[in-house]
């Protein structure tokens, strides 16, 4: 045979974590599956696992990588991954990825369950809270069968990729058997949105995989901008910054994933646009989570003996002052690490989620 | 092959159906900014910058990985295709210093010309600069990745183009990086090629300081390949390493006879400047490229006179003065060119200063009368015993042109008291005086003035004549003397004293006698447009008690007005093309020079050779391609070993069974110390097989200056 199928279970959205519940409780669907597939490519067949994963009664070439990438459907990535490197999609006309002399293709457990059952059952990872449940559900009946979503504040529709709807129009939604229903991840009515933005843009940077500069430093940007949001240190420009620029990587991103990572956080913009606009310019959370997660660091001017020890602790150079001075904290600056505290003598640097009255200009020690 | 029409940027195309829509809009001298491709490499497509618009198709498309297709329209300056390009650079220099002056690329940094070209729209992204890393702690190439924009150029090239990964992305703290992959680039399986350089568009990976030269006279070939740019005569030294090291000797000694004439005598005595331009010097030493091409020439077996050409007879004539290196490398090419050559000469046998002066410790004369006997079997005439008082008579007596190649056979003598006292010797009259069979006498102490490799030849032949104490002096420092590294080992190992950094002050003698020699310690020694300048150390005058003294301070020519031609400091005074103050005589090697090199004499012979046929009427081409075609594999793979490997040395005899006789003591190589010096050689040529990195000025120009 001079052909592969590699049934790849590490390709999941970590919303979505579908392809090993698949390996586990329906693996024999799921090996007919891609056997009949194999047929017809006249390929052999490789199962790639995550590393330290079992799976009971699994036989035949079984592969594990510490790898888990979104590009790990593409032929090419899985030969890097198979040959010691890092996941990285090619997307090409006329390409062939091969590996041991033989010509890859790219299958998940759940389109090889589908080629052995059909595409009329769709299985969804439902989030709620820090629970993941997958369900089986059937194509076109409403996403309530599967869970209550209609008092739900918000509902991500797939994942990393997917988009932000309300909880009543998530409701009125019918399961398709598309990527976008693997997963439907509920925020009840306290949670903040620009923190779930937050968590997301931090999972979507780590899942990159660094090829295309859109992707690779869109994320990395997107991740401080969104985070600087739930810290105060936001600019006024940046919601439209973010819209702008996701339009044009949507546009040009590499990947599948690199177009799409922008949607759940310019769906959330849209969608509680008063909600971002609070955190940017008002610097303020309704939902009381992010200020009060991101405490301030200040120097209780009325304690400070102008010592210079935090100055030199501070790794963001963000605490100005000279000898016998009240130091101060440029907020802008500041990372919240936490070292000054540990380095201050006096114990007189503070947090707060609302800061006090502070020195604005150079002052003596002893004369605010 | 078929061909598909397709139409950019409204301009009607016809390209290879192969082609991808980057290098059918480039071909056709469209300019596509790109960054991440590179002509040699496989298309990544990670850079979007080379992404275009295409009728029908929703979005951009990325040009460098797809293929052209029959009827496409593409648009490259289409307002998305822009606005991805100008966020893509945008975010490059989010963590790239944008403080470009300061940067050793600067100017020819391929992501500042792309910045130009494609404008920055100054969004207000984040500073995410990274941390100023810079690693200088392997050999040859230094990384500062704080710089990289992971284009991946270096990746690929690494393992795609050389099979030898010891580069890799990695994720450092979520970051993506480039990394070595190792500890340190030899860890990592480096084969020093120098591949990733040559690809990196930004400085993040740069050869180090010093290690090929910055001469902006130089091609890109001369530049990459030292060796070879090294060598007066430019023997492309990688090709026949390479042939040695597949065996193919015969092939080897073909390359070398490409630039000269005498393979096997060089092999013996070349300076080897090629050595101290190897890059490998960088690492853990040159290779041994000198007993290379000794151990290659040895191999010969004349397959390559077949291809070598020659030309019919023209019937013009040319007289050669001197059958030294350049006389008889002069002699060959113009018997060749079909001119009629007579070589003049004045000393018993042809060889020069191979024969008379050079001791045959060194160079074995049958050798060298293998070789001449070469030169002479395709024609060449010599006539030995014969001194040719003036080169311009020559002229008239009816030869069409002629070249002076009488070399420095007249040893200069230093102002200095007793130097005419018997006993004291010239360099070039005591070596000739062994040569010609008439050695003259030396006594128990020898003394020889001097610290380049005539001067250890003197010292070595006086002490192979029976001398007991044999002591060299010489104003330069240890570190700073002209004879080569390895002489000098030997020659301390024969029991000779090298005394450093001393000024020659008085010859002593008792009765007419040479006693000694009395010498004063110097410092600081400079060379001024008035000689030597030094500072005498006080209190450090010695005598070096001496029966014998000789001089080996410098040579010069052995002629005087009466030659007929123009002399400046006793050297031949020549002007472009080698033409001397007479019509059609021509000159080079030592006589124009002073005292050089072998392998110099040589390189200027062929040069005068190709003045001295245009002269006569020819087209003054020498070129000749005796080697077979070579297909230097750049897929090296990762050889452990190449590191690991270091400089063969050659077997010599041991001092006590060679001091005492003047039988060749350095037996060079066999078949398996060649071969395994061979697969030293870093091969620095397959880095020129790389296409040179262009910039969209570049193309501009070549499609006449509109952009």
């Amino acid at each position: 045979m001079k052909n592969l199928l590699v049934v790849s279970c590490v390709s999941d959205d970590i919303f979505a974590p579908i392809s090993m519940y698949l390996m586990n409780n329906f693996l024999s669907e799921v090996v007919e599956g891609a056997k009949k597939y194999a047929l017809e490519l006249d390929a052999d067949i490789m199962y790639l696992l995550p590393e330290g994963q079992k799976v009971e009664g699994l036989d035949g070439d079984v592969r594990f990588t510490s790898h888990n990438s979104p590009s790990l459907t593409n032929p090419y990535s899985v030969v890097q991954v198979l040959t010691g490197n890092l996941p990285r999609p090619m997307i090409q006309d006329d390409y062939v990825a091969v590996f041991e002399e033989k010509c890859v293709s790219v299958i998940t457990p759940e389109a090889a369950y589908g080629i052995k059952n059909g595409f009329d059952e769709k299985f969804v990872a439902v989030n709620v809270g820090d629970k993941t449940e997958i369900k089986k559900a059937t194509v076109g009946t409403s996403l309530l069968e599967i869970a209550e979503v209609s008092d739900a504040k918000a509902v991500l529709l797939g994942g990393l990729k997917g988009t932000f709807v309300t909880g009543q129009e998530a409701a009125d939604t019918k399961i398709e058997a598309t990527e976008k229903f693997n997963s439907i991840t509920v925020y009840g009515q306290g949670e903040c949105i620009v923190d779930a933005c937050v968590q997301i843009m931090n999972k979507t940077y780590e899942m990159s995989c660094g090829k295309c500069v859109l992707c690779r430093e869109g994320t990395s940007q997107f991740k401080q901008i969104v985070t600087e949001m739930t810290t105060g240190k936001a600019k006024a420009g940046d919601i439209d910054l973010i819209k702008e620029v996701s339009e044009i990587i949507s546009l040009g991103a590499y990947c599948p994933f690199g177009q799409k990572m922008t949607n759940p956080l310019t769906s959330a913009m849209n969608l509680f646009a008063g909600e971002f606009e609070d955190h940017v310019k008002r610097k303020t959370c309704k939902c009381g989570k992010c200020y009060k997660a991101a405490e301030l660091f200040y120097i209780d001017p009325d304690e400070c003996v102008g010592c210079g020890d935090c100055i030199d602790a501070c790794p963001e150079d963000a605490i100005e002052g000279k000898d016998g001075y009240i130091h101060i904290i440029d907020q802008d600056l500041c990372e919240q690490c936490g070292k000054c505290v540990s380095a201050c003598e006096e114990g007189c640097i503070k947090t707060a989620t609302k800061l006090p009255k502070l020195p604005k200009k150079k002052t003596k020690v002893g004369k605010w | 092959m078929a061909t598909v029409n397709l139409t950019i940027d409204g301009k009607a195309i016809v390209a290879d159906e192969t082609k991808t829509v980057l290098e059918a809009a480039l071909d056709n001298g469209i300019y596509i900014p790109h960054l991440c491709h590179h002509n040699d490499l496989h298309p990544n497509g990670g850079c979007r910058l080379c992404v275009v618009k295409q009728d029908g198709v929703d979005g951009v498309i990325t040009s460098c990985s797809t293929k052209v297709k029959e009827g496409m329209v593409i648009s490259t300056k289409d307002e998305d295709a822009e606005k991805v390009r100008k966020l893509s650079v945008e975010l490059m220099f989010r963590t790239h210093p944008d403080e470009c002056v300061g940067c050793p690329k600067y100017g020819k940094c391929q992501l500042a010309s792309i910045s130009q070209y494609v404008g920055d729209a100054g969004r207000e992204f984040r500073q995410q600069k990274l941390p100023l890393i810079e690693n200088e702690e392997n050999p040859l190439m230094l990384h500062e990745m704080y710089r990289c924009i992971l284009c991946g150029r270096c990746v690929r090239a690494c393992s795609e183009l050389r099979g030898v990964g010891a580069l890799k992305f990695e994720k450092i703290d979520g970051r993506m990086k480039v990394v070595i992959n190792g500890k340190s680039l030899e860890e990592a399986g480096c084969q020093f090629c120098g591949a990733c350089v040559e690809v990196c568009p930004t400085g993040s990976i740069r050869d180090k300081v010093g290690v090929f030269k910055e001469d902006a006279g130089l091609s890109r070939e001369q530049r990459l390949v030292p060796c070879s740019e090294g060598c007066p005569a430019h023997i492309d030294v990688p090709k026949y390493i390479r042939f040695i090291k597949e065996g193919n000797y015969p092939a080897a000694a073909a390359t070398v006879r490409e630039k000269a004439p005498i393979p096997e005598c060089l092999g013996y005595i070349c300076v080897h400047s090629c050595e101290m331009q190897c890059k490998r010097n960088h690492l853990d030493g040159p290779l041994s490229i000198r007993n290379l091409k000794r151990f290659a020439a040895s191999q010969d077996d004349g397959s390559w006179k077949e291809k070598a050409f020659q030309k019919d007879a023209t019937g013009k004539k040319v007289a050669i003065i001197g059958a030294g290196p350049a006389g008889l490398t002069a002699g060959y090419y113009l018997k060749k060119l079909g001119h009629e050559v007579t070589i003049f000469e004045k000393l018993p046998k042809a060889g020069g200063q191979m024969r008379y002066g050079i001791p045959s410790y060194r160079l074995p004369r049958e050798v060298l009368d293998k070789e001449i006997a070469e030169i002479e079997s395709i024609g060449v005439e010599i006539k030995c015993g014969v001194d040719v008082k003036s080169a311009a008579d020559l002229k008239v007596q009816g030869y069409d042109a002629v070249f002076v190649s009488v070399g420095t056979h007249a040893g200069n003598k230093l102002p200095l008291e007793g130097n005419d006292l018997p006993g004291v010797y010239l360099n070039a009259d005591f070596l000739r005086s062994i040569n010609l069979g008439e050695a003259l006498p030396v006594g128990e102490n020898v003394v020889v003035l001097g610290g380049g490799n005539v001067a250890i030849d003197c010292a070595e032949s006086a002490l192979r004549l029976g001398a007991k104490h044999v002591v060299m002096t010489c104003l330069e420092a240890p570190d700073k003397m002209t004879a080569s590294e390895e002489e000098v080992t030997w020659a301390k190992e024969d029991g000779i004293i090298v005394e450093n950094s001393r000024t020659f002050d008085a010859i002593e003698s008792e009765n007419g006698k040479v006693t000694g020699l009395t010498v004063t310690g110097i410092e600081g020694l400079k060379f001024g447009p008035k000689g030597p300048e030094f500072t005498r150390i006080p209190d450090s005058t010695v005598t070096f008690p001496a029966d014998t003294v000789i001089f080996a301070v410098g040579q010069h020519p052995d002629i005087n007005e009466e030659f007929g031609l123009e002399l400046n400091r006793g050297r031949i005074v020549i002007t472009d093309g080698h033409k001397t103050s007479v019509d059609g005589v021509y000159a080079a090697g030592d006589a124009v020079t002073g005292t050089r090199s072998v392998i110099a004499a040589i390189a200027e012979a062929r040069a005068a050779v190709s003045e001295i046929d245009i002269y006569l009427g020819g087209d003054g081409n020498i070129e000749e391609n005796l080697a077979p075609e070579q297909i230097a594999n750049p897929y090296i793979g990762k050889n452990e070993n190449l590191t690991k490997t270091h400089r063969t040395e050659p077997t010599v005899t041991d001092a006590d069974d060679r001091k005492c006789n003047f039988d060749p003591m350095d037996h060079g190589f066999d078949c398996s110390k060649a071969g395994c010096e061979a697969s030293r050689c870093l091969q620095c040529d397959l880095r020129v097989q790389i296409s040179p990195q262009k910039f969209w000025s570049d193309y501009s120009a070549e499609e006449g200056g509109q952009q």
